[in-house]
């Protein structure tokens, strides 16, 4: 809301200095974003919170200012008293009273229309306003001094005899802007005999448009629901000054009174030569709304604030807001609130007023909050400790928006559920909500690539959500891509693992699901539980997804694995007798993986092998197609003593007997 | 003849000994002028070496009288010992200092070191740790909430009812279903009232979502921070106190704080919160990038939970109070990094987050 401050000063005594006026604005709860000079007057652009609509005027910006600086508010004189009266009146009807609590329309005959007044203009000008003729001026003043949307028909233009406040029913209608809407059952509108000649609350029609010509005008102030004014005007993307207000709230008590200034103005101004009697309908025009009592209790605002507050004190504060004191003894006052602050419900709402008017900077700020004992949840420990590990690994932590569009970007590695669908996506691109981290990662790495940055190592730590029985589904994924190997990617996984406690505890079985190659790719599982897949993208992925070059990526449930995390392990001393080495090769079919080589070995020699290390492989002449040869470590170690070499031998040989038996293979020469 | 030679010997003893002093003498001044090891093994060779000056020198025993020869012996040992010990310590000091090795005129320090790869946290990461560690000194339980939510927890039990403009399709994303992505961490509030008893003591990290125009300062997926604390006598005296130590901890004890009366469904009182500029100081001198010379930014929201949303929650507004504030991520990284544009944060350049590690 612009506010001119000459303006304002119209209604009450102010400080010489806009600045003082902006900062005790702002520090009452409506911030003053910018102060500019406007000719001879000074323009504050003030931001109005949606529960204070009163603010939408500059009666209401002057009597906040009245309250802040204590000083009187003046109204602008609405009586009607030397102006020439006449009975001419135009019946009114209303028809949808759900969306038009109160209408009121009043016949102002003989009006001159002509250029504003000079002072009328410049007001305008400094809101933003521009001028258009002295009868469209003058309502357009009076919404801004008052906050009471109005508007002027031509009086000729209108079909007799009365005017109805209906839905409308599928009709033509040109807005004033020379905009043709079709306006229908879902659109309030005013009409005459025959049409809608105004869409309601929200903008005039160009046939009953106030001319040069008019002369006799009919002036509409009115109430319109919110809903509905904000439906129609977001439905024909029509906006104006009036919709802004009826969305909020205009406040009924004060609708006539809007009319009798108005119809002051058209006399004093457009040289009006009688002014017609106010004709109300609507719900509201019978039977009023009373307002509702509330109670404040001196005590509890103390306890809310945190501040003792006298009696006196928020009983002056109250009043100079406008409220009403009914009744008050013992420590609790009864007020009601003006009918401008629909705010203004229940005592908090009233106690909200007096820590604003007290100032929030004099409530005290010392106390401090006692000391409780830490709760931690071990879930999100567990997490912490995945991203710990990955960082650890070398990774590089990406954040990503959820979205993606149907395509490859949608990937889905460890569910089968169908992606959650955004009814309102800002691109099409970005209709669906990820099943996957790995689709926004690839989406990262080939926007790494196109910018020069080929190799990557990228992961992301973050919640998915699926579809699943009408229901929602959330998963925390932990996931990477990683410029490489199936290798490159295992030693990610196999990182989390350790920090989690329980490396030796995952199987990694063959295959995973596109665009992982299912030749180089595992599924993890944790037990019989799938807790991660891993793997190479196919050549034919890597060029799909603009990536530079062999890249491999896992995705883990990390929400999973730190439910299974061992963060609180016992360690394990480590031995001071010294442990012994054997190397050996070990020739096996190529199916035989190591993990069944590594069990066979650490069954065949129970406990005093401390530790199994893969070396290389070697096909070649010397295996024979289809078998490879397995050289490894076995580190060999008693707890209690040092090894001998013969017990070492017959470690060794126990060891070579399980190999044998489990894998099929044989020792090579 | 043994009386001769008995003189004799007693001048030739006294001559061995001042032999071996001034032998001792110069050898002392050649170990300490040996500037490497090679020079000190020549000194070594020289005086203590097998055919050494001071083995020559016991050489001359044998010329004195029998019954001068241990005391003298010994004398030319104690010499020869010293030196010996001289040597050592020498040498000691020379391999301490390094001069084990020759000099390598092809060795380049500057070179890069041997290729390590590299993790980091991402800068939202960065901060979202750094105010948990805050919120955790101060006895806050970290808590957490789905991102897809239901309209319940996102506006009704935060006091926003049908119609409010904030359930407009404009400021949020629906989701197939009747659901939505949240608009706020608040939703979290909810849930944790719905789940716990008081007292409470949560924050609430996590992201957000708002269909707004992405520009150099608006993302439509951010990050912010909820806090809540439910007790018996909870004022906005607490809240200010509160905000304040976070602030002071996340700042530096310099920073001040000030709170703006505002308007939000879920809180009445309710407040806007601004720390005075960190990089100004809150004193601009013309047009501070960070404050816009306003000497003032913006934190975040803050209230005293309205009395509605805890009876909606179960809580008796009565008996308890509380209050909860919710701070931007993306905006405190910002101003952290003097970063210019949000949109860094989403882009997730290698080159950009190499910065952070």
């Amino acid at each position: 809301m612009r506010a001119s401050i000459s303006w304002l000063r119209r209604h009450a005594e102010l400080p010489a200095d806009p600045r003082e006026l902006a900062d005790r604005l702002t520090m009452a709860g409506y911030v003053v974003a910018a102060v500019e000079p406007c000719g001879a007057d000074t323009v504050l652009d003030v931001e109005v919170t949606y529960n204070r609509p009163d603010l939408l005027s500059h009666l209401g910006i002057a009597r906040e200012l009245a309250s802040i600086f204590g000083t009187a508010l003046r109204e602008e004189p609405s009586d009607l008293s030397g102006v020439r009266a006449c009975a001419d009146h135009v019946p009114v009807r209303v028809e949808a009273e759900d969306l038009c609590p109160l209408y009121t329309a009043r016949v102002v005959r003989g009006v001159r229309v002509g250029p504003s007044p000079a002072w009328l203009v410049a007001h305008l000008e400094a809101c933003g306003q521009r001028s258009v003729n002295n009868v469209v001026d003058v309502t357009n003043w009076v919404m801004l001094s008052t906050g009471q949307p109005l508007h002027a028909f031509d009086l000729s233009k209108l079909a007799g005899p009365g005017i109805v406040v209906r839905r409308a029913k599928g009709e033509p209608f040109t807005a004033i802007d020379g905009r043709r809407l079709d306006v229908g059952a879902d659109d309030l509108a005013i009409c005459d005999a025959e049409r809608p000649a105004a869409l309601a609350g929200v903008m005039g029609g160009r046939e009953s448009e106030v001319s040069d010509a008019t002369t006799d005008i009919l002036l509409e102030s009115a109430v319109f629901r919110p809903l509905a004014i904000r439906a129609t005007s977001r439905r024909h993307q029509l906006r104006s000054e009036s919709s802004f207000r009826f969305e909020r709230f205009v406040d009924p008590a004060r609708t006539v009174r809007a009319s009798d200034l108005a119809a002051r103005m058209f006399a004093d101004i457009c040289g009006a030569a009688a002014v017609g009697p106010v004709v109300s309908a609507g719900p509201l025009a019978s039977a009023p709304s009373a307002p509702a009592r509330i109670a404040i209790r001196t005590a509890r605002v103390a306890h809310v604030l945190g501040m003792p507050v006298t009696e006196e004190r928020i009983a002056s504060i109250l009043a100079s807001l406008g409220l009403r004191r009914e009744s008050g003894s013992g420590g609790v006052s009864e007020w009601t609130a003006p009918t401008w602050r629909p705010d203004l419900a229940e005592e908090i709402d009233l106690i909200e007023e007096v820590g604003r008017m007290i100032g929030f900077d004099a409530i005290p700020a010392e106390r401090s909050l006692p000391t409780r004992p830490l709760v931690a949840d071990p879930r999100l420990r567990g997490l912490a400790a995945v991203n710990a590990a990955l960082v650890g690994a070398g990774l590089r932590e990406c954040v990503n928006a959820p979205f993606v569009g149907a395509g490859p970007l949608d990937v889905a590695l460890l569910v089968d559920a169908p992606a959650l669908r955004v009814e309102n996506p800002m691109r099409s691109e970005e209709s669906l909500l990820r099943r996957s981290l790995v689709g926004p990662l690839l989406a990262t790495a080939r926007r790494n690539a196109e910018r020069g940055n080929e190799s990557v190592r990228l992961f992301e730590a973050a919640p998915v959500y699926l579809g699943v029985g009408g229901g929602t589904l959330e998963m925390r994924l932990a996931s990477g891509v990683v410029s490489g190997s199936y290798g490159d990617a295992k030693a990610c996984v196999e990182a989390v693992a350790s920090a989690l406690g329980f490396a030796s505890d995952l199987t990694w079985e063959r295959g995973a699901p596109r665009p992982l190659r299912a030749a180089r790719s595992a599924t993890v599982r944790f037990g019989g539980e799938v807790v991660g897949v891993l793997g190479e993208l196919g050549r034919a992925a890597v060029a799909a997804h603009g990536l530079a070059g062999p890249t491999a990526v896992f995705e883990l449930r990390a929400d999973r694995l730190a439910d299974l995390a061992r963060l609180d392990r016992t360690c394990e001393p480590v031995s001071r007798f010294p442990a012994v080495e054997r190397d050996l090769a070990w020739i096996v079919d190529d199916a035989v993986t190591w993990a069944r080589i590594e069990g066979a070995v650490r069954r065949g020699g129970g406990d005093l092998v401390r530790g199994v290390r893969w070396l290389n492989e070697y096909r070649g002449e010397q295996t024979g197609a289809g078998r490879k040869s397995v050289a490894l470590r076995i580190e060999m170690r008693a707890p209690d003593r040092t090894l001998t070499g013969p017990e070492a031998d017959a470690c060794i040989a126990s060891v070579l007997g399980v190999l044998g038996r489990e894998t099929g293979g044989r020792i090579r020469a | 003849m043994s009386n001769g030679t008995g003189q004799s010997g007693g001048a030739a003893a006294a001559r061995l000994a001042a032999d071996a002093e001034a032998l001792a003498a110069a050898a002392r001044a050649e170990i300490e002028s040996a500037a490497d090891l090679d020079a000190l093994a020549k000194v070594r060779a020289r005086y203590a070496g097998k055919n050494g000056a001071l083995k020559e020198l016991l050489k001359g025993l044998s010329g004195l009288p029998k019954e001068e020869r241990p005391a003298a012996g010994a004398g030319v040992n104690r010499i020869a010992a010293a030196v010996q010990d001289a040597l050592d310590a020498r040498r000691t000091a020379l391999e301490a200092a390094g001069a084990d090795e020759p000099d390598d005129p092809s060795f380049d320090p500057t070179l890069p070191g041997a290729p390590l790869p590299r993790g980091s946290r991402h800068p939202v990461s960065i901060v979202l740790d750094e105010m948990r560690a805050i919120f955790v000194r101060m006895g806050f339980d970290e808590v957490t909430g789905p991102e897809v939510e239901d309209a319940w927890h996102n506006f009704d039990a935060l006091n926003i009812p049908a119609g409010h403009p904030a359930r407009e399709r404009t400021d949020q994303f629906y989701v197939e279903g009747g659901r939505l992505l949240r608009s706020q961490t608040s939703t979290v509030q909810v849930r944790v009232m719905e789940t716990r008893k008081p007292p409470l003591r949560v924050f609430a990290p996590g992201r957000v979502y708002r269909p707004e125009t992405v520009d150099a300062r608006h993302l439509y997926a951010f990050h912010q921070v909820e806090g809540l604390v439910i007790d018996e006598g909870i004022s906005l005296a607490d809240l200010k106190a509160c905000i304040r130590t976070f602030a002071e901890s996340m700042y530096g004890s310099g920073i001040a704080t000030r709170f703006r009366p505002h308007n939000f469904p879920f809180t009445e009182v309710s407040a806007e919160l601004d720390v005075s500029c960190p990089a100004c100081g809150g004193t601009p001198t013309g047009r501070c990038a960070t404050c816009g010379g306003e000497g003032w930014i913006e934190l975040g929201g803050c209230g005293m939970v309205h009395p509605r949303v805890l009876s909606m929650c179960g809580i008796d507004p009565e008996r308890w109070t509380g209050f909860a504030f919710g701070m931007g991520v993306e905006r405190i990284a910002m101003r952290r990094w003097a970063l210019e544009d949000i949109r860094a944060l989403e882009e997730n350049d290698v080159r950009f987050l190499s910065q952070f590690a």
